[in-house]
Order: C-alpha cells, then sequence, then structure tokens
C-alpha cells in the first residue's frame, strides 16, 4: 500500500496559524500554556516569540474564562483563536460556547458577527490519561450557530483554518492529537474538496460508500487498500460534522448504493446517526442495503490498556465492508 | 554473567513514537546505574533523556546519533549485574 | 438625578401593568434599584461601555434605551431591542454572570487595539454565586482591567436569601481577588454617584478593576412570575416598600425647594406621555 510522508499535522497547523496572524493584525492566540510552552503540544511553537505575548496569550487554567474572555474581545472587533488543552477539559467552556458566542450574532441582530475558533486536541490511541482522549463533537454539532470542523491532514486545517477565521460565527476544530506528530499516513485522491465547507473524497471506488472523518479516515483508507483486490471502496472524508456536506455523501451513495459510517465518537445520537437519517429521507432510492454504522458503543473512554479494545480499528472495518458486499 | 539485555526505545506519551537520537552519554562499556542518563533524544515535542532501566554495563549501542527511533525499537544492550 | 429615577419608574410601572394585561411576556421589575442605578450611571459618564445583566432599565433610559426599545424583547419580538454600539450598553444577558467575562474580555480587547477600555458590569447578589462571575474578577485582577464591577445587592436570589448565599459580602469577596472595592446602601442616588465617581476615577487612573456593592431593596417579586408573597413575610415586604429610593428622594428635593409642584408636573406629563407611547406599541 503506498503511503505519504508528509509534514506533520501540528507542524502544519502551527505554519497555518503564523501565517494569519502575520496577515490578520485582528488575530490572537488564547489558551493554557499556549506562549511560553507552544502548547502541550507544541503546535503553536515560537509564535509566542515571533508575535508577542499580547497576540500569543498564556490563559488562565479556566476554560470558561478562555471562551468567555474571547467572547468579549471578538466584541471588540478581534479574532480569538482559542486553544482548549484536552477534549475532555472543553465542558467548563460549553456554557460560554453555547449560551454566549454561538448565540451573540442574532442577540445583537447581525451588528456583532464574532469570529471566534476553538480549537480542541481530540481522540484516543495515545494511551492517555482519564479525559484526555475523548471525541466530543458531536455535543456541538447539535448546537445551531456553531460550525464544527475535523480535518485529519494539515492540508485541509489548514484550509478550514484559514475559513474559520472569516466567518462571522463561532468554530470548533478538532485536531486528531494521535495524527499530530505523524508522518506516514495512508496515500489519499489527490483531487481537492470543492469548497473550504465541503467534504472530500479521499479514495475513489464503486462498490460502497465509507464516511468518516477525523484520525479513523487513516484506519478506514487502510481497509479500503487492504482490500482493493475485493472490494473498490469510496471514502469521504466529511471535514466537516456541522453543517454537513450531504450533497457529497447523496452523490457518492448515488454511485455505490451502499454506505458505512465510521467514527470514533461515541455511536448513540452520533454524527453516524444524523447521516443515516439523511440518508434515509433523501437517497432511500439509491441504497442497495442497510446503512451501518461502526462506531463506539456509549460507554465512557476506558482507561489506556483497554482502548484498543474501544476503538474502531483496521480489522473490524475490513469485516465490516466483506460484510456489506458479499 | 548473564546475556546482554535488549533496551528498547520507550514510548514518549501523546502518540510520539519517534525521537531524534541526539547523543549517546553512556558509551559502550561504561557502566550505568539505574536512572543514569543514557542518551539525549528530540521529539517533536522537547528534549528529554532517555535513563537507564537496569543498572550494569552497556555492552552495544543500537543506533547511531543523528538516526530517527522508533518506539519499540532496540536501542542498546546492558549486561546487567 | 430625580428626573432620570422618576422616568424609570413610571416605566417599570407601565411595563409591569402591560404584562398583567398580557399584553407583554415578562417583566423584571428595577423598583427599588433606581437610585442605584441612576447613581452609577451618571458617576461613570457615556464613555464605558455597559455590559448590564438583566433588570438595569434605569441605566438603559439613561443611556438613550427608548422605553419601547427597552421593552421589545420582554414582548418576544428580539432578543435585544436598541443599537448596542452606538448606546455602548450592550444586549441583556440572561444566562447569570455570563457577561463579566465578556465585560473584562471586550476591555482587554480595546486596550489591545488601544481604544477606551472603560468597560461597566452590572450584576445581581444571586448572579454572584456563578463560577464565571468568580473567573471573571480573577480574571479582572490578573489582567489589570479597566472594568468597574456594579453589584445590585437587593438581598434576594429570587427566593433565596443573600444571608444563606454568602458568608461574606461581595465586596469582601472581590478583595480576596486583589480587586479594591466598597459597599454602600443604594437609597441616596447623591451618596452613589460620589462613591462610583470614586470608583470610576480609580478604574482610569490605577488601570485596575473595582467593585462596588451596593446595598438596595426588592420592592416586586424577581420577575411578574415570582410570587415573592409566598416566601417574604408581608413585614418585609413592607420595609422595603417604606425604603424607596424614588419616593425618599423626591421628598428631599421637594424639601429643600429644589422641586416644586410645577415640576412635578411636567416631569408627570413627559412620563404618562412615554407611557402611553409604550401601550399604544404594545397594547394598541
Amino acid at each position: 500500500m503506498s503511503a505519504s510522508r508528509s509534514t506533520s499535522l501540528a507542524v502544519s497547523i502551527n505554519a497555518t496559524l503564523a501565517d494569519l496572524m502575520e496577515q490578520r493584525p485582528e488575530m490572537l492566540l488564547l489558551g493554557e500554556d499556549v506562549g511560553r510552552l507552544g502548547g502541550v503540544f507544541r503546535v503553536t511553537r515560537g509564535l509566542r516569540d515571533r508575535f508577542g505575548a499580547d497576540r500569543v496569550r498564556d490563559s488562565l487554567l479556566a476554560e470558561s474564562t478562555i471562551v468567555g474572555q474571547a467572547v468579549g474581545m471578538a466584541m471588540s472587533g478581534l479574532v480569538p483563536v482559542c486553544e482548549i488543552q484536552f477534549d475532555g477539559f472543553t465542558y467548563p467552556a460549553v456554557n460560554q460556547l453555547v449560551t454566549q458566542a454561538s448565540r451573540i450574532g442574532d442577540r445583537w441582530n447581525g451588528q456583532v458577527r464574532p469570529s471566534l475558533v476553538v480549537r480542541i486536541p481530540t481522540g484516543g490511541g495515545i494511551r492517555g490519561v482519564e479525559h484526555h482522549s475523548e471525541s466530543n463533537e458531536a455535543l456541538f454539532a447539535r448546537v445551531p450557530g456553531i460550525s464544527v470542523a475535523c480535518p485529519s491532514t494539515g492540508e485541509d486545517a489548514d484550509q478550514i483554518l484559514r475559513y474559520a477565521v472569516t466567518i462571522g460565527s463561532p468554530v470548533v476544530v478538532y485536531e486528531p492529537i494521535r495524527l499530530y506528530w505523524r508522518r506516514n499516513t495512508p496515500a489519499r485522491d489527490p483531487q481537492p474538496a470543492r469548497s473550504a465547507t465541503a467534504a472530500r473524497i479521499v479514495r475513489r471506488g464503486a462498490d460502497l460508500t465509507i464516511v468518516t472523518y477525523g484520525a479513523v479516515t487513516n484506519e478506514v483508507l487502510e481497509a479500503a487498500g487492504a482490500l482493493a483486490t475485493e472490494v473498490d471502496a469510496e471514502v469521504v472524508d466529511l471535514r466537516w460534522v456541522a453543517p454537513l456536506d450531504l450533497e457529497t455523501i447523496l452523490e457518492s451513495v448515488a454511485r455505490t448504493g451502499r454506505l458505512l459510517i465510521v467514527h470514533e465518537g461515541s455511536r448513540d445520537v452520533g454524527i453516524g446517526a444524523e447521516i443515516a437519517a439523511s440518508v434515509a429521507e433523501r437517497g432511500f432510492d439509491l441504497l442497495r442495503g442497510p446503512v451501518r454504522r461502526l462506531a463506539p458503543e456509549r460507554r465512557p473512554y476506558p482507561p489506556a490498556d483497554f482502548e484498543k479494545d474501544y476503538l474502531i480499528g483496521v480489522e473490524q472495518i475490513t469485516a465490516e465492508i466483506l460484510g456489506m458486499t458479499k | 554473567m548473564s546475556e546482554p539485555l535488549d533496551v528498547r526505545v520507550p514510548s514518549f506519551g501523546h502518540g510520539l513514537d519517534e525521537a531524534l537520537l541526539i547523543e549517546w552519554v553512556a558509551a559502550v562499556g561504561n557502566r550505568v546505574e539505574r536512572g543514569d542518563v543514557v542518551a539525549v533524544v528530540e521529539t517533536n515535542k522537547t528534549t528529554t533523556e532517555i535513563v537507564a532501566e537496569h543498572t550494569g554495563r552497556i555492552t552495544a549501542h543500537a543506533a547511531t546519533a543523528g538516526t530517527v527511533l522508533s518506539s519499540g525499537a532496540v536501542l542498546y544492550q546492558l549486561a546487567a549485574d | 438625578m430625580l428626573r432620570h429615577m422618576l422616568v424609570a419608574r413610571g416605566i417599570d410601572e407601565e411595563a409591569g401593568q402591560l404584562q398583567k394585561q398580557g399584553a407583554i411576556d415578562l417583566w423584571l421589575s428595577c423598583q427599588g434599584h433606581e437610585a442605584a442605578q441612576v447613581g452609577s450611571a451618571l458617576a461613570v459618564g457615556p464613555a464605558p461601555t455597559v455590559f448590564p445583566s438583566y433588570r438595569e432599565h434605569a441605566v438603559a433610559l439613561l443611556r438613550g434605551v427608548a422605553p419601547d426599545e427597552l421593552v421589545a424583547q420582554w414582548a418576544g419580538r428580539t432578543f435585544c431591542g436598541w443599537d448596542p454600539r452606538r448606546l455602548r450598553f450592550f444586549p441583556y444577558t440572561l444566562v447569570l454572570a455570563a457577561q463579566t467575562l465578556h465585560g473584562v474580555g471586550y476591555s482587554i480587547g480595546q486596550r489591545l487595539q488601544g481604544r477606551e477600555d472603560f468597560v461597566v458590569v452590572y450584576i445581581g447578589d444571586g448572579a454572584t454565586s456563578e463560577g464565571d462571575m468568580s473567573e471573571a474578577m480573577n480574571l479582572a485582577a490578573v489582567e489589570a482591567a479597566s472594568v468597574l464591577f456594579i453589584c445590585q445587592n437587593n438581598g434576594w436570589a429570587i427566593s433565596k436569601p443573600a444571608g444563606e448565599q454568602m458568608h461574606t459580602s461581595v465586596a469582601d469577596r472581590a478583595r480576596g481577588f486583589g480587586i479594591e472595592s466598597v459597599r454602600i446602601t443604594g437609597q441616596d442616588p447623591e451618596a452613589v454617584f460620589a462613591v462610583c465617581a470614586r470608583a470610576a476615577a480609580h478604574v482610569r487612573e490605577r488601570q485596575a478593576p473595582f467593585l462596588v456593592e451596593i446595598q438596595v431593596e426588592r420592592i416586586h417579586g424577581h420577575s411578574t412570575s415570582d410570587a415573592q408573597e409566598l416566601y417574604r413575610s408581608p413585614d418585609d415586604i413592607e420595609r422595603a416598600r417604606a425604603t424607596d429610593p424614588v419616593t425618599a428622594y423626591a421628598a428631599r428635593l421637594s424639601g429643600l425647594g429644589l422641586v416644586d409642584a410645577d415640576w412635578f408636573h411636567l416631569v408627570g406629563a413627559e412620563i404618562r406621555d412615554l407611557r402611553e407611547r409604550l401601550i399604544k406599541e404594545f397594547a394598541g
């Protein structure tokens, strides 16, 4: 199987943030340890030296403070790009995101359009301790007024961040921790997405559509590659889970007639449920078989010794593909 | 004296499974106590030390400075006391 | 000052009346808070940006919010009836204390851009129990943000009395965060004005936050959906009414000969006109 060795996700995001900071004087970075340390994942390494402590701000260790003050900064015309240290520490900021950031535009009758980005390192497979391996993107996907992106490559993260700082409403960007430093990833179809908000077809195929996003996109590509002689699978990397690019999904399902959805966030009331329901409503006649979902069951993320049982692996995906196409 | 042990490159946490070997601090033939610095490596996040897991004498290095180490690969051999 | 207090009282009474008629959905009365609101708002002047909670009607009117703009959100027409940017009076925030962090962040943002960074954050005693208030005080302290916190303590978080909400005053709590503070009674608008003017000078000169806790009486329930008779004794409610800052200040200025019957007649006519316009707008 071919693989590409490219710039890592962390290095790529660092370069994008640096470039945006250069271009946009109203932008600033705000988060725990993002300045002196460069963030726990070093994604903001070197940026404080380059842009100064006013624009690369080490925040207090309080997530509501981070997002709450960012809302105020956005009201003053700045574009704050916040970092939450780990996905599982997002919850203290949920009130400020859900009841405030997402609603400011409406409350101000459009007079303020806050461009505000919250970057959240996400996902497991890194032997994290409790709360350090979660995937809570479906939580914000349910909130009107918040856009939710889940890039799985540096190239996608670059396009998404450049778009996110311009749209005048909050964007939560989930960055897969286990891809931050990974350089060997399965090759992807080079054709770019139709737009900054569109899904991207990362593998062309005719027998089955697999819709996925985030770190597990790589496992899906590995599984599809391993079965290439038996099944010709098409893989759609959503890149955004809110709003969803249903058009790309439906067009793909129209070609293949089969749909499998794979994600790392837990299955119940998850992103896959929304996709399955939407395809059933709008594309039922396109389907040759039932839509299937492959995602962890509804239980807390386990201690690291058990995470392999929790996460969706290549073998499970392979088995599911074979089951659906045999 | 027992057979030399294969000592492997540790995991560096949070999905970091590679590091650049900067230098060997403990040369072949050196005796090390558990906890002594054996080598200095640089991960994508930081510079860190690899410390001896056992007390004994280092009998071989399995990599040279400047190479990229992968977690789980053999790093050096040690004849434990 | 008396005129502002009387106008606020008149609008508040009319909104309460319209709610009883079913013409608006909910009203949160500011009766008893007028001296605190008018005194503080005049003391800081028009330059600072105000982050209100949701009961600062007298401040809103003083900043130029028209009565119908003030009432519109309580009649289900909008989430904010006025132009927040032009009036530098930002929208009411109904999730308790969320605006405190916005206020501090706004002040920091303004300072970073070299613009007027003086912010006034209003909050009630009940909302100070929210974590965001503590976070905002700490953030303001460590960032030396130009934020004046004005806490109107009316003694009640809906039905929970202040004595069961906190074991120190809000002013004491602010000092624990390294914010200088003062606690005063809020019956006399001139006293409130004097203290808030000094507080504003502190914020401007020292570029540091300050907190003024103003003890007021809540004459009506928390909202028109509240029934304070269920948890407050008739004597306590009567006592609150007896300390009404509007009637007390009117009597005092009359006694000093600073206002006369003609003045009251003129202001009364102005208020009647405003009330009639509200009736036409919402019950017409």
